[in-house]
Formats: C-alpha cells, structure tokens, sequence
C-alpha cells in the first residue's frame, strides 16, 4: 500500500528562517488546498457569524506561519514556536495585564500543546465592567489550508478537547 | 463501491468537525473521540466492515494525489490510522507503518497522524509487556485459570522480543 508513493520525491520546500538569536527554524511551504478543503473552511466559516475575512483559504502558510514569519511558510511543532518564544524576548502578560495590538495569543489543548496561534488587532474593550483578556480581537489563519479571519479571541472551536488561551507580548 | 460506514469520511462536514489545527496529537485525539471514527472501528470488530473494503477504499483515496495540492479528503487517510492503530493484523501494519514513511507535503497531516498512531501503539506495547512480567509471577497451573487474558499478553510480549 502507498508504495509508488512512497518512490516519488517530496517537492517540500521552505525558507530560511531564524530567530533573533540565529536558531534556524525549520520550516515548509504548504500544498494548496483542494476544493474539498475550501468548501470545509466554509463549513466552518459558517459557525462563525463575527469572523471577518481577511483572505479566502490558501496553501503557503499557517497559523504559526502568519504570527512568526509574516505569511511565508509554516511552522510546525511546539518547540520551534517555544524556540521562537524565548529567542525573540517574548513573555506571559502578568496578572491582570491586557494584550495590545500586536502581541500574540496560543491556543493550548489539554493533554496535546499548541494548537492554534493568533495576533492581537485590538485590545480587549474597556466598556464592560471586567476587561476580558480572551475578548481581544485578533487575526488567525485557520490550519495551512483555510482562510484568515479576525475574530474575538474566544470565538473559536477545537472539537474533541479543552482549549485555553494565553497571551504573550515582547513589549518590556 | 465503498462501505456505507465509510463514506461519511468523504464529506466536507467530517473535515469541518475536526479541530483546525496541525499538531498529530491534537488531531488523533479529536479523531479518537470522532463519532464517525468509534463508528467504523466498531463495524471493523464487529466483522461488519473487513480490511479488503478499507484497502478499496483507501486506494480510491490516494488516486486524487495531485502534485503541489493538499490529497483531498486527507483527514479520512487520518481517520483509519486512528482506528487501526489498536489492530494488530499485518493491514494495519502495513497502512500505518507505509503512511507514517510517506514525505509528500500533500499527505503531511495523515502521515503525522500514523506517526503519533505508531508511538502511541509501541508505548502501549511496552505497557503490555510489563504488565505481563506481573502476570508472568502467577503460578501457571493459575495462569490457565485466569483465562485468555494472560495467554494473550504472553503473546504479546513474543511480538515484543520479535521486534526487539
């Protein structure tokens, strides 16, 4: 099974990528998505009544791609994201400190890591009588084969697990 | 013609009920606790479901690989490494053992998902085995009383050293 598959060369492509110390972050430039994809991204595009597109499904990048390395390829696993963290000076909000625009928020599953990534447009409203971290309005591309939105940052969905959002920012 | 449990696989719905996301962890999980993945693996124990109509299907798949785009229906090459990562049949070690090697930037998110599958199953392999060596200290005129349970990890622990 998959044998011819598994004769054919991978045409895998990526960029150099490094952190602000000099890690090299490995890194891959992801396939188009097929039309079954697109049409599942509008599923899911559908539960979202507030999201508003910013660009329709495509390949190149992902979640990880557009916070970390501005929409030219994808980022895969939690410890080049971890790498990426501590190299580039980022740190966790301190209790009761607000995300601002331009500091980005991970998406943690129970049991699993990093799940999704988003960076914050604007911070969360000041005319409720809480200030709600997980109500900043942030930009997130969904998976390397849907499209980008932005969105509050609770408005989302992972199906089979809990979910929590953290924020970090490289402000000092 | 595919199996009626499987076809499910091939809508957009099943690929807009996972989790957007592509760590393998969080996508087995997901596709572990999928209603229409407990669904075919109980029709595959069951008998309802054989390993010829997952191979049929399965070929049908991968005939939709295209250069430079993601295989559709992707997640359903995801979905049978999860449900055939607990069968212990030369299919399942050929589907998951051949997936988890494929380098295709098309296939990534199913040959991660086979990849987690296969370190989840040698874990649990490991975990057998040493509950075997605490069932290895039962006399064996007991053993036999005790039943298949403890034939059936003696057996599992020769698969062990076999791959060993």
């Amino acid at each position: 099974m998959f044998d011819h598959l598994l004769l054919i060369q991978p045409e895998e492509e990526s960029i150099i990528l490094q952190t602000a110390q000099g890690n090299d972050i490995p890194n891959d430039i992801a396939p188009e998505p097929d039309q079954g994809a697109v049409a599942a991204y509008g599923e899911i595009r559908a539960q979202h009544l507030f999201w508003i597109d910013r660009r329709p499904p495509c390949g190149r990048y992902n979640c990880h791609g557009l916070v970390f390395a501005n929409r030219r390829t994808s980022i895969r696993e939690d410890g080049h994201v971890h790498t990426i963290l501590s190299d580039d000076g980022y740190r966790t909000l301190h209790p009761g400190e607000m995300p601002q625009p331009g500091d980005i928020g991970l998406y943690r599953g129970a049991g699993v890591g990093i799940v999704h990534s988003c960076l914050v447009v604007e911070s969360p409203p000041t005319n409720m009588l809480i200030q709600v971290a997980d109500a900043a309005r942030v930009i997130s591309k969904w998976c390397d084969w849907g499209g980008e939105a932005v969105h509050v940052g609770s408005d989302v969905h992972f199906p089979g697990f809990q979910c929590g959002l953290e924020f970090w920012t490289d402000r000092p | 013609m595919n199996h009626v449990v499987l076809v499910p696989l091939l809508s957009t719905k099943f690929d807009a009920s996972l989790p957007a996301t592509s760590n393998p962890k969080a996508l087995r999980l997901a596709l572990l606790r999928h209603e229409t993945v407990g669904a075919i693996a109980a029709s595959l124990s069951a008998g309802s479901l054989s390993e010829h109509d997952l191979r049929q299907f399965i070929e049908g798949l991968v005939l939709g690989y295209k250069r430079g785009q993601r295989l559709p229906n992707l997640m359903a090459l995801a979905a049978l490494a999860v449900v055939l990562e607990p069968r212990r049949t030369r299919f399942s070690d050929e589907y998951l053992g051949n997936l988890g090697r494929i380098v295709l930037p098309e296939f990534r998110d199913a040959a991660d998902v086979a990849r987690e599958c296969l370190s989840h199953r040698q874990r649990a392999l490991v975990v057998t085995a040493r509950n075997y060596r605490l069932s290895d200290a039962v006399p064996a005129d007991r053993a036999q009383n005790l039943g298949s349970g403890v034939r059936e990890e003696r057996r599992v622990e020769k698969i062990v050293c076999d791959a060993a």
